[in-house]
């Protein structure tokens, strides 16, 4: 009876709810200037990206800006230039690290005169995990719903400092790429935890026995904090009805025309480790 | 009678009086003035005792004046019949039901406790009771004193192969002075109408009335002519509920069970109504039978619900008790998901109501309500959430002109979140209670005015978040936000004139709020909480002191103008304030939103409303016919700065941002009340908008065109067919220009909110109902029961968007998709199951 009951109910709303691609007229491109950027706590070459929007339904690919004049200033009166390499991607000249408690700024000079300034970003102190572990859960197997199969996750304990607002990013890449589900951007802070171990369990992001798994922990400023978290609601919430309206993501950067300019630099101080995902 | 002697006599006044007062120089009167009639005298009567008995007989009406008698015509007096119209069978309150004077124009409507009162001259009447599905009977009276009545009438359901509506029922549309209302009854063809998965739910069919929508099929809230959802008071037995939905608004908290009545009030609020600035939305319970013990239920594929009434003490006191389980864990977001980390919803709501009536002048109720949703998320995260209610009230009758109801209840809504999944395993939860009197009285001068005065006192207590460890060695530390304490009070005094064929009801609230400690108020530069790095300094404020006091003025008036029997002109201004606020940054209010009372920083609402209707009936009021125009102008709409943090922020004020709005729009209504062939057609013009920065903005829940439609047909006694067909203007949305990429990831660039629209929405329901057979074998009526309804909903398998998401596309991520999604992207089928025994 309980079978029957399931099979009736599936019955009527297995088709429910679906996705379909469509076409429809958007309003006109902005064309805006995008500059990303993260300057590390780690000696590099650290990297800066420029390009300019393009029409959302658009197929050309992304224009990038090749001839910008781009420079690193600290508050020790330090001063980094970078030099063009490709698609956009301007490395700089010499590798460097961001030294803790040292503020930042990226500064751009464009044809016709056009300077952009980041705010200032200082280095966070970098978070250590405590300890890393992987832990399992069953569930159905994806590529077959009748089947169960074993998944794995990083398990990581950091110890939060006390007294001082901490805000960290993660970031999970599976055998060198990138996890972007459930989310490209995990955020979290610390408002909830001063001071105390933080246990995480990341099981959003599982593997596979014998994936290769990177778990790097960020620590990053508030500012970063709130620009990440605003344009991971416009990746991951759009659409739903518990969804943030949509909105423009503003950065940190001011122009000399006073022009919109989207991205983001700022700072982020990096811990890593690899793990093999077996059972321990 | 041989042998006796005749005391008695006939004789004609007049001539009577001028032999009187040949014997007797103080008596004056004026023959042109005084009726002649026939009059019984008895001989052996003194003078005044004749006179005293002329007068008793209502010949003359006597005045004295030093030595002087002045002889009148006699003036009739005034009495008044009051009493309570009930359902003869259950013993229900009929409310809204009609009494009226048969051969006169006058008459009136019975009140939410289905009391009625009317003033008339002393004389003989044939007052005539009537109501919606129910057999009108009529009552001689003879009022020559005042008179309470208990009046009862035969539901016509039974018996007859279609629904009888009374002519003066039908015809309160006309009559009545409050413009802009909406009645609904589950009964009959409403609970007819198809809903998804065939629920029958008094908020979906209110969707189908011209002015009130939800942003979409998965989405909490009720709108009302372009309010917010906060903006609406929802009254269950006259306590509030602060979220009317389960299951993320595909069903509402109220089991149909256990409804009596609905009615949904758009515009015009008489002033004993307030609080809120959008609506009024009042449910009233059953009261339970008070004959004998019934028992109702029905089964289907989202819920199964059950209702046992009976009496306590038969035609004196009843009790009801009823209850709703959902049947099946539901997925939220991924149907067809067999994972173990899906999201899972379920939900559950009792009801139970008492009452007594000791006599006929008091009437005690005592009635709660529980509801709770669960929904399960990933593994180990659980969300609760509920309303909770219990109100306690009493009916006096004074004297037969004033009815007075004073209440005392406790409104609760809360939820709890527990996640017991690193990082730091949490129970969060927060909570608006109010606790309340209200004292509401009914004066019915005469025929021509009728006074409503009376007061309410709410006091709030928010606790808008606390978050703690599950286990005391959980990572998570303890964080509490600062309750929040206000009084919100409201004086108000209500006058309802009828002047030739004009009507009109005008009164004013007079409404206050009392932001009480403890608290702390920071105080931000320049008075203006931009940030928290803005903050310079803390006032702190010990507890019951005053913090902020706010007060405003309400004046409403509407104004109907008759123009015959069948048709009316009605215009109506009501200004309306609200002290507290649902903040919620999201397309559709969630269940773990908060509420916040107005406060230093936080401004209350205001809402100016006019509107201008004209209301006609054919046919003997058969067709119901009505086109409304309206204007609405909001203050101080609380609005979100881009990315707004409202969990547990306790400078919550630096996110808000205040719009001014204002809606506008025309209601067109047509509904046939009578006959096998039973329904109405419905369509709204409309806009709604806020102004910010100079630029007027559409609110998320904007339709331009709103169109529906429901019938019912009743092919024979056992069996009806009932569609609804609706057409909208879909929601707006906010479209990209541009596309970039950060980290890789695709990024949609916006520039002006709520740029287009969805496509258009277009739905087409089906159902069918089969009844029982009505009579055993023998022809006798059966007592029990029961029918099925087979419903179909989304007929035609439209895939109306629900939404737009904006993305990379899988075949190439350098390029952005549109993808329109659907909730509901196939016809859906369903069965349930009705008993009554």
């Amino acid at each position: 009876m309980k079978k029957a009951s399931k099979h009736l109910f599936l019955f009527v709303i297995l088709l429910i709810g679906c996705e379909e691609v469509v076409v429809i007229d958007l309003p006109p491109t902005q064309n805006l200037i995008v500059i990303e950027g993260f300057l590390t706590n780690q000696l590099e070459h650290q990297e800066i990206s420029l390009s300019t929007s393009t029409a959302f339904l658009s197929t050309s690919p992304t224009s990038f800006i090749e001839n910008a004049i781009a420079f690193v200033r600290s508050s020790e009166n330090e001063r980094f230039d970078f030099e063009y390499v490709s698609n956009g991607l301007y490395r700089s000249q010499v590798p460097f690290k961001g030294k803790v408690g040292v503020e930042y700024q990226l500064s751009l000079f464009l044809d016709g005169g056009l300077r952009i300034n980041s705010d200032w970003d200082r280095m966070p102190f970098p978070t250590i995990p405590d300890t890393v572990l992987i832990e399992t859960f069953v569930d159905s197997d994806p590529e077959n719903n009748d089947l169960e199969t074993d998944f794995f996750f990083p398990s990581i304990r950091v110890r939060d400092s006390i007294n001082y607002p901490n805000f960290y990013r993660w970031k999970f890449l599976k055998n060198n790429v990138p996890l972007v589900e459930p989310s490209p951007i995990t955020l979290q802070s610390d408002r909830f935890f001063d001071g105390n171990f933080i246990p995480n369990e990341f099981d959003e992001f599982s593997y596979r026995e014998g994936d290769t798994a990177i778990v790097q922990l960020q620590s990053i400023t508030e500012a970063t904090f709130l620009y990440l978290r605003l344009l991971a609601s416009q990746i991951t919430t759009l659409g739903t009805s518990s969804g943030t309206t949509p909105a423009q993501v503003i950065g940190n950067f001011s122009s000399s025309d006073e022009s919109v300019v989207l991205g983001y630099f700022g700072t982020a101080a990096i811990a890593s480790d690899t793990l093999i995902m077996r059972r321990q | 009678m041989k042998g006796q002697v005749q005391n008695t006599k006939t004789a004609r006044l007049h001539s009577l009086l001028d032999s009187l007062k040949a014997n007797h120089s103080g008596l004056a009167y004026s023959l042109d003035k005084i009726k002649d009639s026939f009059v019984q005298i008895d001989r052996t009567l003194s003078f005044e005792a004749l006179l005293q008995k002329l007068a008793d007989d209502r010949h003359i009406s006597i005045t004295r004046d030093d030595d002087r008698i002045l002889i009148r015509p006699y003036q009739p007096k005034n009495y008044t019949l009051h009493g309570m119209l009930k359902d003869r069978e259950t013993g229900e309150h009929l409310i809204g039901a009609a009494v009226e004077i048969t051969g006169a124009s006058s008459g009136t409507i019975t009140n939410g406790y289905g009391y009625f009162n009317l003033t008339l001259p002393e004389g003989d009447y044939t007052i005539r009771f009537s109501y919606l599905g129910y057999k009108s009977i009529e009552l001689d009276i003879a009022l020559y004193k005042n008179i309470y009545t208990r009046a009862t009438l035969n539901t016509s359901l039974r018996k007859l192969d279609e629904i009888q509506v009374d002519a003066l029922a039908a015809n309160h549309n006309i009559e009545s002075v409050v413009p802009s209302v909406h009645n609904i009854r589950l009964t009959g063809v409403e609970n007819s109408i198809p809903y998804l998965l065939g629920e029958v739910d008094v908020i979906q069919n209110a969707f189908l009335h011209p002015g009130i929508r939800a942003i979409g099929e998965d989405a909490s809230g009720i709108h009302v002519r372009g309010g917010n959802v906060d903006q609406n008071l929802i009254l269950l037995d006259e306590a509030i509920i602060y979220n009317p939905n389960h299951f993320y608004g595909l069903i509402s908290v109220f089991n149909p069970e256990a409804v009596n009545n609905v009615r949904i009030m758009k515009g015009y609020m008489p002033p004993s109504f307030g609080g809120r600035t959008s609506s009024v939305i009042e449910v009233r319970q059953k009261e339970g039978n008070n004959q004998e013990t019934r028992i109702s239920g029905g089964i289907g594929l989202l819920s199964a619900r059950g209702l046992i009434e009976g009496p306590l003490k038969k035609g004196k006191s009843s009790y009801l008790f009823s209850a709703r389980q959902s049947l099946l864990n539901l997925s939220i977001d991924d149907f067809g998901s067999s994972s173990n980390r899906r999201n899972r919803i379920r939900f559950q709501d009792v009801n139970l109501k008492i009452n007594y009536k000791p006599s006929d002048k008091n009437t005690y109720y005592l009635s709660g309500y529980l509801g709770n949703d669960r929904n399960t998320v990933g593994f180990n995260s659980v969300r609760n959430w509920g309303n909770r209610m219990l109100n306690f009230r009493w009916n006096h009758v004074y004297t037969p002109k004033l009815f007075s109801t004073i209440a005392a209840f406790i409104s609760e809504y809360n939820y709890r979140v527990e996640n017991d999944t690193d990082p730091g395993a949490f129970i969060s939860r927060s909570k608006i209670a109010n606790y309340s009197v209200k004292l509401d009285n009914d004066y019915h001068l005469n025929q021509k005015n009728d006074f409503i005065f009376g007061f309410s006192v709410l006091a709030h207590r928010l606790i808008p978040g606390v978050r703690e460890p599950l286990e005391p060695d959980d990572a998570t530390n303890t964080l509490e936000l600062d309750e929040e304490f206000g009084i919100e009070s409201a004086l108000y005094l209500g006058h309802e004139t009828r002047i030739g064929s004009f009507s009109i009801n005008y009164g004013l609230r007079y409404s206050m709020l009392h932001n009480l400690g403890a608290s702390d108020v920071f105080q931000y530069q320049n008075n203006n909480p931009t940030a928290d790095s803005a903050i310079t300094d803390t006032l702190t404020f010990s507890v019951g002191e005053l913090v902020k006091f706010y007060d405003n003025l309400e004046p409403r008036i509407s104004v109907n103008w008759r123009l015959g029997r069948s048709s009316s002109v009605k215009a109506s201004y009501s200004r309306t304030a609200q002290y507290i606020h649902l903040l919620s940054n999201t397309i559709a209010p969630a269940p773990t939103d908060i509420w916040k009372l107005s406060d230093t920083y936080i401004p209350p609402g205001t809402t100016d409303q006019v509107s201008l209707g004209y209301y006609k009936n054919l046919a003997g009021n058969i067709w119901q016919l009505s086109a409304e125009g309206y204007y609405k102008v909001l203050t101080d709409n609380i609005q979100y700065r881009n990315g707004a943090d409202l969990v547990f922020n306790e400078n919550i004020e630096t996110e808000l941002l205040y719009a001014n709005g204002r809606s506008y729009g025309l209601e067109l209504y047509a509904a046939k009340k009578k006959g096998k062939v039973q329904g109405w057609v419905s369509y709204t013009l409309s806009r709604a908008e806020n102004t910010i920065d100079g630029q007027n903005i559409l609110l998320n829940h904007d339709k331009t065109h709103d169109f529906s439609t429901s019938w019912n047909y009743k092919i024979n006694s056992r069996l009806s067919i009932s569609a609804n067909f609706i057409a909208n203007t879909g929601i707006p949305v906010t479209l990209p220009t541009d596309r970039y990429f950060f980290e890789g990831n695709l990024i949609p660039q916006f520039d002006e909110r709520n740029n287009a629209r969805l496509p258009t929405y277009h739905r087409l329901d089906l159902s069918v109902r089969l009844d029982g057979r009505a009579r055993k074998r023998s022809g006798a009526a059966r007592k029990n029961r029961d029918h099925w309804n087979f419903t179909v909903y989304n007929v035609y398998a439209r895939k109306n968007a629900y939404s737009y998401f904006f993305r990379a596309s899988e075949q190439n991520p350098e390029v952005g998709e549109v993808v329109k999604f659907s909730i509901f992207g196939t016809a859906i089928p369903a069965i349930t199951y009705n008993f009554k025994f």
